[in-house]
Parts: structure tokens; C-alpha cells; sequence
């Protein structure tokens, strides 16, 4: 697939062409629906043409799931919403199999899937599952496959998982466990709308005129989308530069700052390298260029890293978040020829 | 497509010696950016060095300063510099001055071409040149991409992007940094000393030459007071000026045999003027301190009257106690000048003949009693004699026996009348007629048991009173704030720490709670009102 999407420059350039207008359409679809959120919407298409699975944080009433609904409507993607409780079990989220009765007049056992066989799962308000739940999510997002009893099924692609929670009310919830966590490849925080943006929300949500949202883009295209992602090369040293930074994160490495030292647990694993440069390549391409810079690596530090590393009591207790860090990371590891 | 087709081979040509220009295009830029570099952080470098390494100015004048004071003591002037005239001390000085200035210009210059010498690796110059242009590591991935053998589309790409850029990069240079170092107050004072010392080293002389009166010639050291006061001028006082400026020229120095003689005159005529010897104290000549020469004039006082010594004790008092209000002093000394002509008007012949030359006359009158213990010194010091034989008492008894010294008898409880003078003889001093009482208390009563009953000092702490009262909490006043706009929230959220989520608050509300419920189960309720 990469060397018919990229075999001579003129390939590459029409292919990353088609990309960045892709992409385009589909932001602008989503715009449609979705009033302001620039940063948050890429970040979802970014992740979903990278191939992997969004996180998004925020208080109710931001439209996070209007996001990905929208999102689903814009890709003509087979799309399945779960709405988590705490009395949900793994078979109301993977399937199981029922009694049902025969034309015969007897009974068998049949699969009945669970809303995970789909393209574009939204997993709302993931915390308030128990974690043997949550646990369910783990195959398919790492494996691309669920497993009941004897019986595997094949996601099929396009998949992504987009979760959404709230993290203020944590009455009744369940932090999700770093395995999990970890499967994510951004996490995105949305924030409170401008006040430019509240009147076009306000006719959109209060008036008679629905947002209509058009499908402009379908799995075929996503799947050609993220092959041309990956078909862009990494030079050695922005690869350098992304491992320096993962290790940054890591406690008593060579390049963790002071304040990761004292404040942090655990810091990212090899799948944060992954996703740095993942999510540089996306980046690259919508910034019309074919190989990933070290800029384009900082610049999705926050959304990769902020999930992957924990903060041990000690920075807790100091206020310390995981953004901040990633900003002592970043300052601590300085991009190629930043010092003169 | 064919390899065989003759405009495909043409166009590989084509684009392969493209890249060929290229590369050496890179390759160009990547020298010039490393020698710019290998500029700039040379000059850092000597900016960074010579702000860490002042203190070395201060090596060769702090060695000169001893080498100068190991020659003076080993006497050896003729290996040292001369400074008799003041071409020879300004020689000296700026001969020292550059001097000091060797080992940090050494260490500069060592430490500069090194980092000269270290240039920077192809890929880090243009690294630099992309961060400094803004090309998004065009021209790094461009030079690592021509190296590969088969390249693909996005890499041929690439390539085709970074040669866009390098015609904007040839034309430019990297900005140069000036030499950034300049002296702060600490590194003023390092300069500044390094400065002294070189012209106290210049000035130390051990090969100046004393002219006698009959042209001999002597060679003598100069010794570390003198320098310091020639140095610093600060002891110096104007009268000492005025009087060396008044000499037309440099008194003949003596032999020390003759000055002897000639100390003894001069001190048998200070008495006549007093002041002379308070305003010869700082003018002591080499090797003889003012101790020395105080002394010798208490020596040769004797035989005359004791206002001499007189004197020479109130100067010896004036130094022990520098700290007194001036006023105070001079007012004082005026007083003890009046007392001590009107003490020689009177009886200050009493004092002649007196080796020690004490002005105490044998029989002292009233005021001047007065005048021997008025000082607080004086006060303080029969203080300190009382308290100190108190203590010692104590101390000799051991602590075993209680101070006796200052009970008072027994109030007599004799009731009988008629005896006159004469003790009751049937007295037995239980209520009646007695002889004084030796002890009294329990101490005097068990033998052997040592109970002291005053110890000077140590006080009773007392007892500590802790007084609690209730108070009803009060209302404050407290502006009110005012609801504003806000903005959308640009920074991220972050997480927002749960009780859930957290056992150490979870912990931390429990016992806060139980504490408060076992404080409240103490406190005893309150009295029903006679309302309920």
C-alpha cells in the first residue's frame, strides 16, 4: 500500500494532497455540528487517522459525545454508543451468548454481539464501569479483537474507541487503570467554549434548524488515510529526540528532570514514543511537509503524555499535574540545535 | 517504467547530480555554520572563564607580598626590587600589575582556543540552521535522506523541500555574540584587592637606605606596621602630617644606642609637656612598639613628680575603654586635670620619689576618695569582688553549711527588767533571757545534713498559671466579589483530586472528625435552662 500511495515524489506530494483535504472536509463537516473546539477536533481526527484511541476529559455539557456522533455521521462509520454504569458487566459491552429457541420448537445457544463490534465505539463516562468492565475494552483496543468463551471476532477497520469522562464528579466512579490508560494515544482536555462561540451554539441548540452533517469521508478512505500517515519517514534524529523525550518522563533516567525525579511514579511507556511520532507524522502532513520534524514531536507531547505518567504523593500533595510535567520535560529536553 | 528508456536514464542523470549539488550545498553550509559556532561559543567560552577565573589576578601580587615578606625577615635586599625614588615604585607596580594579569589571560586564552578548536558535527550545524531559519529540520532530513541508497517517495520529497530552502540559507549568517563579560560589584572587589596588593607588594622595601647624620649608612627592614600605616594613611593624623610636612627634609635616623640616650631626654622633658608622648604614640620607629616606648617613660619618671604617670595611666585608660562617648571622656579628663594641679599645688609632693608614680595621696581628701571610686569601673569591680566572695565562701564550705554571715541575733524575747547590762544568768533561751542564738531552722537542728537556704542566683521559677476563658466568635466584615467575565478556559483542566481516589484524604477527614467528636464528648454539656 505505501509504495503505490508514495513510490515517486510526485506520489507523495499528490497523496499528502488528498490527505490535508481530506482532512480538511471533514473539520469543516464536523464544524458544522460542533461550534469552536479547533484543537480538540483535530486532535480526535489526528488520533483516528493515526490509529488509535482518543481519551477525552471535561466537564458535562462541552460535546464530547456530540463530537464523536458528529464525527461518526462525517465518516459514514458504523458507530455504537455505551453509556458505562457501574452495574454494567464485560458481556453487555463484548456480547454474549443467549437461549434462544429454534424454528423446531428447541432452543441453542447464540452469539448476540455487544456494541464494541463497530468502527467507532464511544465509550461514555468510561469511569463509572468497575474496572472488570473497563477490562473488557483491553483486547479490543490493543488486539482489534474480542474474545467470548471460544469465540473471537475480528474488529473490523477503521476502530476506534473514543471514552469520554467527567473529572470533577468522582462519586461513584472508577479511575481507570493504567493498562488501559496506556492503550489511549491521545488525551484530550476540552475546555469551556469562547464567548464568540456561545451565540452559534446557542442557535444551534435552541432554534428549529438541526445541523446537518454530511458524509464526506468513508472507512475505505480513512483506511487509505492512515497508510499514507504511516508511509511518512522519521528522521534519526527527531526518532532520537521522541525517545529522549519518553525517557524524560521515566524516573531516574538519563534525561528526567529534577521534578520528574521527586514527583513522579511511573512515567511513559514505549507506546508514548509511538504516539509521538504517530501523532508527528499527522501533523507533518497537515503542515504540507514529508518527514517528521522535531517540532511536530513537541507539539503532541501534552496530548500523549499527560495520561502516561503518574504523579507519586509527593507531587500530589505539591500540586504538581502531569502537563506540568510534560513542560519541565520539555524544557529539560531541548529539540536538535535549540542551543546555539 | 522501463530503466531502459533513454529519457528516464537523462532524467535520473539529472536528478542525481542535483542531488550531488545539493549535497555539497549542505555540505558548505554545515562548515561555515560550525566555524560560526566554534566563534560563538569561544567567545562565550572566554566571557564564562574570565568571569570564574578572576581570582587569579590576586595570585602573582598575594605570592609577591610574601616573597617580599620572606626576604624582609631573611634580610636579604638584594633580591629585591628597590623603590627608593618614584619612577623605580611606579616601574614596580605596573611591572606586577601586568603580572597579575598572566595566569587569567593564560587560562582565557588555554581555554578559548580549545573551544575553538571544538567544532560542531555536520548534522548539529545544520540543526542549528534549521532552528535558526525556521525550516522545520528541512535541511537535516535532506542531508540524511541523500545518504539513503533507495529512497521513496516522501523521502524523495523531502529532499526536493530542503532544496528550495538552501538558497535562503546560504545567504545567511548566524548573529555573532560580542564578548559578554562585565565586572560585577564582587568581581570589582577581587580587582580592586588584586590592585592593593600589588601596591603594597611594590611598596614593601627592604633595601632602603637609612642615611645617618655622619653619612654612614644602615640597613634597616621595614616592618609590617609601618607599611600598613604608610599604605592605608588611615591612622595617620593631621598634626603628624603638618609635623612631617613642616620638616624641610627626612630626619637623620640614629643608631639605636643613641636614640636610647636621647628617649630618656625626651621623656624627662614629656613631663614638662605631656602631650608630646600621647602625640608620639603612632610614631614609633621601626622595631620598637608604643608599648615600648610608654613603658620607657614610666621608667624614667621617677624622681619627678608623679604627674607624669598620672598621665601615662590615663592614656592606658583612654585605651582600655575606647568605647566611652568621647564627650564624656575629654570632660572627665579636663576635671582630673584641674584635680591634679590643685593636688600639686597642695600635696603632690607626697607622690615624689614614688616609683610606680601613683597621685593617691596618703591621706585622701574627701573628694578626692570620691574621685578614686568614681568611676563605674572602679564600682563594677567591688561589685564583682563582693559577689565573688560570697560565692567563694559558699564554695569553700563545700555547699554543706548555709551562709551564715548576714543573720541577725534572735529577737530578744527577755520580759525581765532590772538586769541592766548584764545577761540574765538563768537564760535559757527558750522565751526568756538569753545569749544570742548561734543557728536557727532546721538546718541547725540536723546534724551533718547540709540544707543551704539561700543560693545566690537561682530564683524559685514560681508556679505558671494558665488562665482559659471563653470567647464568642465574632462576625468580620468581608467585601464582597464582584462576578465578572470569564474566558474560556485555555489551559487544560488536569485531574481533580477525588476523596475516592485519594485514601490519605480520606484518612486525613476521618481523623479530623474523630478528633472533633472526642473534643466534644469531653467538653460537659451545658446546664439546662430553667426555660426547658
Amino acid at each position: 500500500m505505501t509504495t503505490e500511495v508514495a513510490a515517486t515524489s510526485e506520489s507523495a506530494r499528490e497523496a499528502a494532497a488528498q490527505f490535508t483535504s481530506t482532512f480538511a472536509a471533514i473539520s469543516r463537516e464536523v464544524g458544522k455540528a460542533m461550534v469552536g473546539q479547533e484543537d480538540v477536533v483535530r486532535g480526535v481526527l489526528t488520533a483516528l487517522l493515526a490509529g488509535g484511541h482518543v481519551l477525552l476529559e471535561g466537564v458535562p455539557g462541552l460535546g464530547k459525545t456530540l463530537l464523536v456522533r458528529t464525527l461518526g455521521s462525517a465518516l459514514d462509520l458504523d458507530f455504537s454508543r455505551i453509556q458505562f454504569t457501574p452495574d454494567m458487566m464485560p458481556a453487555d459491552v463484548q456480547g454474549a451468548q443467549v437461549l434462544v429457541e429454534t424454528e423446531g420448537g428447541g432452543h441453542e445457544l447464540e452469539f448476540r454481539q455487544g456494541p464494541l463490534v463497530a468502527n467507532l465505539v464511544l465509550a461514555d463516562e468510561i469511569n463509572r464501569a468497575t474496572p472488570k468492565t473497563q477490562s473488557a475494552l483491553l483486547e479490543a483496543m490493543q488486539e482489534r479483537q474480542i474474545t467470548v468463551g471460544n469465540r473471537t471476532i475480528v474488529l473490523e477497520e477503521p476502530y476506534c474507541v473514543m471514552a469520554t469522562q467527567n473529572p470533577v464528579e468522582q462519586e461513584g466512579t472508577y479511575p481507570l487503570p493504567e493498562a488501559q490508560l496506556d492503550r489511549f494515544l491521545f488525551k484530550l482536555i476540552v475546555g469551556y467554549p469562547k464567548e464568540s462561540e456561545y451565540g452559534r451554539i446557542l442557535d444551534l441548540t435552541t432554534g428549529s434548524d438541526d445541523a446537518q452533517v454530511h458524509a464526506v469521508s468513508n472507512a475505505a478512505e480513512v483506511a487509505k488515510m492512515r497508510a499514507i500517515v504511516r508511509a511518512v519517514p522519521v528522521p534519526e534524529q527527531t526518532k532520537t529526540h521522541a525517545i529522549r523525550l519518553v525517557m524524560g518522563t521515566q524516573p531516574g533516567s538519563d534525561y528526567a528532570p529534577k521534578l520528574v525525579n521527586d514527583n513522579v511514579a511511573l512515567g511513559s511507556s514505549p507506546r508514548g514514543a509511538q504516539a509521538l511520532l504517530l501523532g508527528g507524522k499527522v501533523r507533518a502532513l497537515l503542515a504540507g511537509r514529508f518527514a517528521v520534524a522535531a517540532e511536530d514531536v513537541r507539539a503532541c507531547a501534552h496530548d500523549v503524555l499527560r495520561h502516561r505518567v503518574l504523579v507519586n504523593f509527593h507531587g500530589q500533595s505539591d500540586g504538581i499535574t502531569p502537563d506540568r510535567v510534560v513542560d519541565a520535560v520539555l524544557a529539560h529536553v531541548q529539540a536538535p540545535g535549540a542551543q546555539v | 517504467m522501463s530503466t531502459n528508456d533513454p529519457n528516464t536514464g537523462s532524467v535520473a542523470d539529472a536528478q542525481r547530480a542535483t542531488n550531488e549539488g545539493l549535497r555539497e550545498d549542505l555540505h558548505d553550509l554545515a562548515e561555515r555554520t560550525a566555524l560560526d559556532l566554534a566563534h560563538r561559543r569561544a567567545v562565550r567560552t572566554a566571557s564564562l572563564v574570565t568571569s570564574r577565573s578572576l581570582w587569579l589576578v590576586l595570585l602573582v601580587p598575594a605570592l609577591a607580598v610574601v616573597v617580599a615578606l620572606v626576604l624582609n625577615l631573611l634580610r636579604r635586599p638584594e633580591h629585591f626590587w628597590r623603590t627608593e625614588t618614584l619612577g623605580e615604585y611606579v616601574g614596580t607596580a605596573l611591572l606586577l600589575s601586568i603580572g597579575a594579569l598572566v595566569p587569567l589571560a593564560a587560562l582565557v586564552a588555554h581555554r578559548t582556543w580549545r573551544a575553538y578548536e571544538t567544532r560542531a558535527t555536520r548534522a548539529r550545524a545544520l540543526a542549528v540552521l534549521d532552528r535558526h531559519l525556521g525550516l522545520a529540520d528541512r535541511l537535516t532530513t535532506a542531508d540524511e535522506f541523500l545518504g539513503f541508497s533507495g529512497r521513496n517517495g516522501f523521502e524523495m520529497a523531502a529532499v526536493e523541500d530542503a532544496r528550495d530552502v538552501v538558497s535562503k540559507a546560504r545567504g545567511t549568517v548566524l548573529p555573532q555574540v560580542a564578548f559578554g563579560w562585565r565586572p560585577r560589584r564582587p568581581e570589582w572587589a577581587v580587582l580592586a584587592l588584586a590592585l592593593a596588593l600589588t601596591l603594597l607588594a611594590a611598596r614593601i622595601d627592604p633595601g632602603h637606605r637609612l642615611h645617618h647624620p655622619d653619612g654612614q649608612i644602615e640597613e634597616e627592614t621595614a616592618s609590617l606596621g609601618e607599611v600598613t600605616v604608610l599604605d592605608t594613611g588611615v591612622e595617620r593624623t593631621a598634626s603628624e602630617s603638618d609635623a612631617e610636612s613642616d620638616v624641610p627634609e627626612t630626619p637623620p635616623r640614629e643608631p639605636r644606642e643613641r636614640r636610647t640616650q636621647t628617649a630618656v631626654r625626651a621623656d624627662a622633658k614629656a613631663t614638662e609637656v605631656p602631650d608630646q608622648v600621647k602625640e608620639s604614640k603612632g610614631t614609633t620607629r621601626e622595631g620598637e612598639s608604643s608599648d615600648a616606648q610608654s613603658s620607657s617613660g614610666a621608667g624614667s619618671a621617677k624622681g619627678t613628680p608623679s604627674n607624669q604617670e598620672q598621665q601615662s595611666a590615663g592614656e592606658a585608660k583612654a585605651q582600655q575603654t575606647p568605647k566611652k562617648p568621647k564627650p564624656t571622656e575629654e570632660t572627665r579628663e579636663d576635671e582630673q586635670q584641674e584635680k591634679k594641679r590643685a593636688e600639686e599645688d597642695s600635696g603632690s609632693t607626697a607622690g615624689r620619689g614614688s616609683a610606680k608614680g601613683s597621685n593617691k595621696n596618703a591621706v585622701a581628701t574627701p573628694w578626692s576618695s570620691k574621685d578614686q571610686v568614681d568611676t563605674p569601673d572602679d564600682q563594677q569591680i567591688e561589685d564583682d569582688d563582693e559577689f565573688e566572695d560570697d560565692a567563694e565562701e559558699q564554695k569553700a564550705r563545700g555547699g554543706m553549711q548555709p551562709n551564715m554571715r548576714d543573720r541577725r541575733p534572735p529577737v530578744s524575747r527577755d520580759l525581765s527588767i532590772g538586769f541592766g547590762n548584764r545577761p540574765n544568768p538563768d537564760a535559757n533561751g527558750r522565751g526568756g533571757p538569753s545569749e544570742q542564738k548561734k543557728s536557727r531552722g532546721t538546718a541547725s537542728l540536723v546534724l551533718g545534713v547540709p540544707v543551704p537556704d539561700r543560693v545566690k542566683g537561682q530564683p524559685n521559677r514560681g508556679k505558671t498559671k494558665i488562665t482559659q476563658e471563653r470567647v464568642e466568635p465574632r462576625a468580620e466584615v468581608a467585601d464582597p466579589v464582584a462576578a465578572g467575565a470569564r474566558e474560556a478556559s485555555q489551559a487544560p483542566l488536569g485531574n481533580v483530586p477525588s476523596p475516592q481516589s485519594s485514601p490519605w484524604m480520606r484518612d486525613a477527614v476521618r481523623r479530623y472528625f474523630v478528633a472533633l467528636r472526642a473534643s466534644e464528648a469531653e467538653v460537659p454539656a451545658p446546664a439546662p435552662s430553667s426555660d426547658d
